[in-house]
Formats: structure tokens, C-alpha cells, sequence
């Protein structure tokens, strides 16, 4: 992100903990900085339990119960910590919009897909269209959503779609009231994967067409880099990369490299599985050094002892030589 | 090693648009063969009927019509050896493993019954079988929900390899496992096969597994076999425009526009 | 632990011990009548008062508590055996037996159960043994229903269908498989079973068909009490009170473990 570009969302300092017991919480986002700017899309990329989720959904305050926020988090101006109510519900579907996992468990099975956008409509924009009015909308939106069927999916219940229309309908929805931001949690990994192949395609040209702000959740390297030319890895509920990272070329820190380098390569005729040894640290425990260390082939004693910081986008202090892309 | 002809099954359904009762043919008249000691791999999307072809392959349902034959004998469960032949992976390692019981006794369960082990030697073969997936001695005494992914499904190997099948049947084995964890139980799949020669069928979704993990590929649309062959062959040729079609669709399969 | 099991168990749990304790909080025999002594209100010598007969009615509700405890407890355990045989028996194997059992379910339910219960005391005549087995053997269709859901989902799940393949029995299945799994909403219900076999009994007692005197149940000393109300309301208000927490304790219970039970939903 350039110094002239305005971030339209901007996280600093975000701890998020889960209190799990009496005197137990799990630190599930340690200190983390993010900033997005107007139009800019970035792919959030981890795997389970490094706190990518719960970053999305804190940036909605959608956080669960037990969960204790702190830092700031702002979006389009308003800060998200402080905003209650009205505001709260101003920004979550107006400003930014999120579409989610599965489909199918995210639409009202017992409402039509008419009757869930007029919801959606209503609920942020005034004055409110009347019925045709909102027929028409409703048509439009499903149609740039790719379903040429819309007035038979218009009536249908959610059950009576197939997992990728169910996609294209929460997008319809979502994008009903011109968000600025749309924060894709996984939006992909249910489907089968011509299916997910064609929600890419749309994501890119709705990402065009409405020049979104897009902030995508996945732990699918390939497809984050498809839709996005910045990537931020998280590893252990911290950000551990930020940069313009297309590929095994450009990823400086161990881990985001080790990511690229296990996906099983479609195109060389190369037969053996790399594995990344060892597994996560518990967030109950957060290591007082670099939480990859045990598991890093370029870790040394100072790894171990020394909590490294962001330095030219990456989380190490021996971070691999990169060919950039600015 | 197992030659599968014909197979069909269907399944009653309501249809969800009408509320209408029908017939879903899940399986429609589908022929392959396994030869000893290789991978296959079972590919196609959701709705393709693979789960239920693995599924009449081991017994847990009955084919409409069809004939499985193993090593050349029609392939029935009537005996406690016969049992054995045949393993399966699930996908989904959280429920495969009953809840209320221990590693130990989950381990144990086959061990006792097939082989009638006990005391002393029921419990070096379980720490031996435990090796062999990568595991140690000290998972015997948790719950399944005391266990990481990763170490249920090398649990969930463990039980089947318990057995000393001849088939392993894995449905999706590692589509619910970390990137880094589904490498680990791919290789130890891929082991299997290379130092103990079990045959393995693999059922996935996902092309860029089956490229490094097996030796043949079947491809399935709707029921019936699209197209098939060695993995080399039919990855760098695909005959079929379906085939085409998802190996295109593949992530990474081309240069993203990553815009 | 949440709140309500906690507060339902310790009320349960104070009644039982009273129960449990009985002879060494009374110094009256409860059967004990003195007849120079009727209808004393609540005071220093019997601190619930005493009965039409001259009986301390303190000791005649703790004894009386027994009799709550053993019906309540031994009824649900009759019908709970009855209702995982048929449940399970039912769900596991699908079909006409499945078929068969429903029906039989459904016969069972056309009755009213009250008719049943009072034509059965009728010709058994009333005693508490008969009175447990009767409530027991009246009361299963519920939980059949609960167990034959509870056997039919978990029958679908991996680790069932891992069972099939090792190439275990459908007994073993079952028994080690299938219902430890369906133990949770089988607590809950048994818990609801006991306060609702604690209410039939005392109403059959206070019909004169339970529990018959001299032997004291909650519901007899209403029988006799239901008289007296105007002039000795301590005959009425203690009964009433102790079937009112027992039957409250348990349910409390009985919704905190079925919250406790039920898959949580995510915020």
C-alpha cells in the first residue's frame, strides 16, 4: 500500500484473547497491525488456529462472548471499538459486507432468496423501494452475480439452490447495498472446484465492476494469489508476512516459503510430499521467541530467545532473499 | 487385484424443488480395475457418486447390480478373514473415532477380535502399530478430542492398518487436515503403499494430490466413469472435455490473474 | 457445572438426605399416635406441628421423603430399561421391527395413562412395590422415542460404520458403541421421569391408592390434611411445599443438563 493511499481499514495493535477456563485464555491474535487501503485487495492466508478468522471477524466486532478485544480497529473512519447500535449496524452491510464459508448454513432456510435480499435491502437503505421496485433490484443483482435464471431463484428457498448458486446468492445479498469492503471468509473452500473456479471469476470482475475493497480469508495459497497481489500470512496469531507475493519467489519468511513450497505441483513430475515437521504452538502458551522456530530450517539460538518484529514485511531475522514485485 | 463391473446403485430421495419421491441413481453401471499394490485415485466433484462406489466397495452398502471380485473371487464379508481384506479412511477424522472411548481401546478393539490378542503382546503391537503412523506410545491413554487432526487420522490409519487389509479405501482422508498436517499423512499413505505394496483407492476433489499420490486416475461425473488411466496419461492428455475442464479449474493449475 | 444444576442438585440433594437420615431426626416414632395431642400447630415439641391423630408430622414428612425417593427413582429405572430396549432395538434395526415397535408405542399412548394407572392399582392392589412398577411400566413410551432417535442418528455416524468394518456384532455395536453415545438426553429425561413419578405417586397416595396408611407418603398426609385446611394449614403446607421442591429440583436439573447437553450454538 502506497504512503498517498488512504487505509479504509486500519488495525493497530489488535490482541484478541479466548477466555477458555478461570484463569486460562487462549491468545488467539497478538498484536497485530493491518492496514487496507480504498480498492486494495489482500489475501489473508494461515492455516487452522492462526488466527486469520478471528482477525475477520473481529474487524465486524462479531466476536464470540468469551472473547476480550484490545487495540483499535477503524473502519472507513469509524472506529469499529467504540461503535454500538445504529453505527455498528450502519457498517456491518453497508460499509463492509462479509460473505461466508457455507452458503447453505449462512441464507434462512425458510425464506426465499426475494424475501432474504429485500431484508438485506431494507435494513440499510432509505427511502425503502417498494415491491416491484425491489423485484427489479433484486433481478439485477442476481443477474451480475452470474444467474441467469433469476426469477425462478428469486422464489426458490435456499435448499432448492445448488452450494454454488447458494455463493452467487450470498454475494447478491452482500453486495446489495454498495459495500465499500466485502471480507470473504473461505468463500471457496465448499465448493466443488469447477464451481470454485467460477466464483473466482466473479470475484474478480464484481471486485472490478464495484471497485471493492477486498479482504479475503483463505488458507488456499493458490487461490489467494489468483484473486490477490498482496498476501498476509499469519502463523500463531500473528502477522508473520505482508508484501506482493505471487509465489515461492517472493515469500521471505520460512513459513509463508515452506507454505508455497508443500503444494503439490500440478505441472513437475516430481512424486514426494514435503511436510512441514512438527506442529502449531498452543495459544494458551504463546512462545517468548519466534513462534515458527521449532519447526523452521533457518532457526537459530537467537530465534528462540528474541520475539522478532515486521522488518520489510516479514517476521524474521533470517528471512530468504526475495525477487520482489512492486 | 480388484476388478469392479457394473457397478449401479441408486438411492430414494425427495427431490427438494418438487417434494417429489424419486430415484437418484448415485452409481450408474461403473467398471474399473485395481491392480495389486498401486494407488488410484477416485476423482470428481460432489454428486459424482465416488463416496458411494467406496462405500458398496467395502460393505457398507449393497450394490443394486454389479460385481466386485477380489483377487478374482466375488467379494463378500462372511468370514472374519474376509473382514479384513477391506479398510476405509474417512474424511471426516472427528467422527470417525468413537467419542467415549480411549486410543488404547479403539486400537484395541480390532486387535481383540481379529487376532485375539491380549495382555502383554495386545499392547506391544499397538505400540508398534502406532510407530508405523508416525505416533507415539502416549496417545493410548487420551480421547479423540484430546488429539489434533492429524494425529486422529494417523489413529483412524492405524485401526485400519490393524487389520492388514489388502485394499485401503480413503475418502478424502486429508480435505479436512491443515496444509501442513495433509502432507505428512500423504506421505504416510504413499509409504504404505511403497513398503507394505497395499493397494489404495483414493477418493478426492482435489486434482493437485493426485498428481504426487497416485498411479492411476479415474474421473467420475454423475455416476459414471468419464475417463481413466495412468495418472501421466491422462493429466498431460486428457481425452475427455470434462476431464479438460478440471484440471483447468484447478487453483494454480494456471498463472493466476491475481489482479 | 452451570447454575441450575448446581441449585437443583444441592435441593435434590438435601431432600435425599433428609430421606436418607430419617431415623436419626425424629424422636417420634411416626406412627406413634396420641391422640391428647391432635392437630397441635407448629411449635417447640413437634416442629412441623402434628397430625388429626396426634403423630408429629415432622417425622411422618421425613419418612414420607423416603417413600418420594425409592418410587421416583426405582419408576424411572423401570421405564428407562424398558424404553432402551425398545428404543434401541428399534432405531438399530430399522424396518418391521421398527415398524412394530412404533405401533406398539402408539397403542400404548391411545391410553390414557391415569385410566391405566387407577385400573391397575385397582385390580394389584396398592402398595409401593406395586405402585413403582405400575408408574414404571406406564411411563416408557417417551423415553423409547428419545433413544430410538438419539440410536437412529448416532447409527450414521463414521465411527458406527468403522465398527461395521472391523466386523462387530450388532450387540457390541450397540452396547459399546452406539449407547454411550445417546447417554446425555437419557439423563436428562430421567431426571424429568423422577419428578414426575414423585407427582404421580403423591397424587395416588392422596387418592388412597398409593401408598396406604400408617406408612406416611407427602400424599397421604394431604388426604387426611385436605380436611383441615381452614384450622390446621401446617397439614397442607408442608406436604405441599416438599412435593413442590422435589418435583422443582429435579426439573431444574433436568434443564440444566439439557442445556449442558445440547450441541452449542455459535454466537
Amino acid at each position: 500500500m502506497g504512503p498517498n493511499q488512504a487505509a479504509i481499514i486500519s488495525v493497530k495493535g489488535l490482541s484478541v484473547d479466548y477466555i477458555t477456563g478461570p484463569v486460562e485464555k487462549l491468545h488467539a491474535l497478538r498484536n497485530v497491525n493491518l492496514e487496507i487501503a480504498a480498492g486494495e485487495s489482500a489475501a489473508i492466508v494461515g492455516e487452522s488456529g492462526c488466527g486469520k478468522t478471528t482477525l475477520a471477524y473481529s474487524l465486524l466486532k462479531l466476536g464470540p462472548k468469551n472473547s476480550v478485544l484490545s487495540g483499535d480497529i477503524v473502519i472507513d473512519g469509524i472506529s469499529i471499538g467504540a461503535a454500538k447500535g445504529e453505527q455498528l449496524r450502519g457498517v456491518r452491510g453497508k460499509t463492509a459486507a462479509m460473505i461466508f464459508q457455507d452458503p447453505g448454513e449462512s441464507l434462512n432456510p425458510v425464506f426465499t432468496v426475494f424475501q432474504q435480499i429485500k431484508e438485506a435491502v431494507n435494513a440499510h437503505m432509505s427511502p425503502v423501494p417498494d415491491d416491484g421496485a425491489m423485484r427489479l433490484l433484486a433481478r439485477g443483482m442476481l443477474k451480475d452475480a452470474g444467474l441467469d435464471d433469476a426469477g425462478r431463484v428469486l422464489n426458490a428457498y435456499p435448499h432448492q439452490l445448488s452450494g454454488g448458486q447458494q455463493q452467487r446468492v450470498m454475494m447478491a445479498i452482500a453486495l446489495s447495498c454498495a459495500p465499500k469492503i466485502l471480507i470473504a471468509d473461505e468463500p471457496t473452500t465448499a465448493l466443488d472446484v469447477t464451481v470454485q473456479a467460477q466464483i473466482i471469476k466473479l470475484l474478480l470482475s464484481l471486485k472490478k465492476e464495484h471497485n471493492l475493497t477486498l479482504a479475503l480469508i483463505t488458507h488456499d495459497l493458490n487461490v489467494a494469489v489468483m484473486l490477490c497481489k498482496r498476501v498476509v500470512v499469519m502463523y500463531a496469531g500473528e502477522i508473520v508476512e505482508d508484501g506482493m507475493i505471487s509465489g515461492i519467489a517472493q515469500a521471505a519468511h520460512p513459513y509463508t516459503h515452506a507454505l508455497f513450497d508443500i503444494i503439490p505441483d500440478m505441472r513437475s513430475g516430481r512424486r514426494e510430499f514435503r511436510a512441514i515437521p512438527g506442529s502449531v504452538p498452543d495459544l494458551r502458551y504463546p512462545p517468548a521467541g519466534c513462534g515458527f522456530e521449532p519447526r523452521c530450517p533457518r532457526a537459530r539460538e537467537k530465534c528462540k530467545r528474541i520475539h522478532p518484529e515486521m522488518e520489510a514485511g516479514a517476521r524474521c531475522f533470517f528471512p530468504y532473499e526475495t525477487r520482489r514485485i512492486e | 487385484m480388484v476388478c469392479i463391473t457394473g457397478l449401479k446403485k441408486s438411492f430414494i430421495a425427495q427431490s427438494p424443488s418438487h417434494g417429489r419421491i424419486k430415484a437418484v441413481m448415485a452409481v450408474d453401471g461403473v467398471s474399473f480395475e485395481i491392480p495389486g499394490g498401486r494407488i488410484a485415485a477416485l476423482v470428481g466433484e460432489s454428486g459424482s457418486g465416488k463416496t458411494t462406489i467406496a462405500r458398496c466397495i467395502c460393505g457398507l452398502e449393497t450394490p443394486d447390480s454389479g460385481e466386485i471380485l477380489y483377487n478374482g473371487a466375488p467379494l463378500v464379508f462372511d468370514t472374519k478373514d474376509k473382514r479384513r481384506m477391506v479398510q476405509y479412511i474417512f474424511q471426516d477424522t472427528f467422527s470417525s473415532l468413537n467419542p467415549r472411548m480411549k486410543t488404547g481401546e479403539i486400537l484395541g478393539e480390532p486387535l481383540i477380535f481379529h487376532f485375539n490378542l491380549r495382555g502383554g503382546a495386545l499392547e506391544e503391537e499397538k505400540i508398534l502399530l502406532l510407530g508405523s503412523v508416525g505416533l507415539s506410545g502416549a496417545v493410548l491413554d487420551k480421547y479423540p478430542h484430546e488429539l489434533s487432526g492429524g494425529q486422529r487420522q494417523r489413529v483412524v490409519i492405524a485401526r485400519a492398518l490393524s487389520m492388514r487389509p489388502g485394499l485401503l479405501l480413503a475418502d478424502e482422508p486429508v480435505s479436512s487436515l491443515d496444509v501442513s498436517v495433509q502432507a505428512q499423512v500423504l506421505s504416510l499413505l504413499k509409504e504404505l503403499n511403497e513398503a507394505r505394496g497395499l493397494s489404495i483407492l483414493f477418493i478426492t476433489h482435489d486434482l493437485r494430490v493426485v498428481k504426487s499420490l497416485a498411479h492411476d486416475v479415474i474421473v467420475l461425473k454423475e455416476g459414471k466413469i468419464v475417463e481413466k488411466g495412468k495418472v501421466e496419461d491422462v493429466f498431460l492428455r486428457p481425452g475427455q472435455d470434462y476431464t479438460k475442464l478440471l484440471l483447468s479449474c484447478v487453483p494454480g493449475a494456471a498463472p493466476g490473474p491475481g489482479a | 457445572m452451570n447454575k441450575m444444576v448446581l441449585i437443583g442438585a444441592i435441593m435434590a440433594g438435601l431432600l435425599v438426605f433428609t430421606a436418607v437420615i430419617a431415623p436419626a431426626l425424629t424422636k417420634y416414632d411416626y406412627r406413634a399416635q396420641n391422640l391428647s395431642e391432635r392437630l397441635l400447630p407448629p411449635g417447640a415439641r413437634h416442629i412441623m406441628g402434628t397430625d388429626e391423630l396426634g403423630r408429629d408430622l415432622f417425622s411422618r414428612m421425613v419418612y414420607g421423603a423416603r417413600v418420594s425417593m425409592i418410587v421416583g427413582v426405582i419408576a424411572v429405572l423401570i421405564s428407562t430399561i424398558i424404553g432402551l430396549l425398545i428404543g434401541s432395538i428399534a432405531g438399530y434395526f430399522g424396518g418391521i421391527i421398527d415398524s412394530t415397535a412404533m405401533r406398539l408405542v402408539d397403542v400404548m399412548l391411545t391410553i390414557p395413562t391415569l385410566f391405566l394407572i387407577l385400573m391397575m392399582v385397582v385390580f394389584l392392589g396398592p402398595s409401593i412395590i406395586n405402585i413403582m412398577i405400575i408408574i414404571g411400566l406406564t411411563s416408557w413410551t417417551d423415553i423409547a422415542r428419545i433413544i430410538r432417535a438419539e440410536v437412529m442418528s448416532v447409527k450414521k455416524t463414521a465411527y458406527v460404520d468403522a465398527a461395521r468394518l472391523i466386523g462387530l456384532g450388532r450387540a457390541r455395536i450397540i452396547i459399546r458403541h452406539i449407547l454411550p453415545n445417546i447417554m446425555g438426553p437419557v439423563f436428562v429425561y430421567m431426571t424429568f421421569g423422577i419428578s414426575g413419578a414423585i407427582l404421580t405417586e403423591s397424587g395416588l397416595s392422596f387418592l388412597g391408592l398409593g401408598v396406604q396408611p400408617p406408612y406416611p407418603s407427602w400424599g397421604n398426609i394431604l388426604t387426611a390434611g385436605k380436611d383441615y385446611i381452614s384450622t390446621a394449614w401446617w397439614l397442607v403446607l408442608f406436604p405441599g411445599i416438599a412435593i413442590f421442591m422435589a418435583v422443582f429440583s429435579c426439573n431444574i436439573m433436568g434443564e440444566g443438563l439439557r442445556d449442558r447437553f445440547n450441541p452449542r450454538i455459535k454466537d
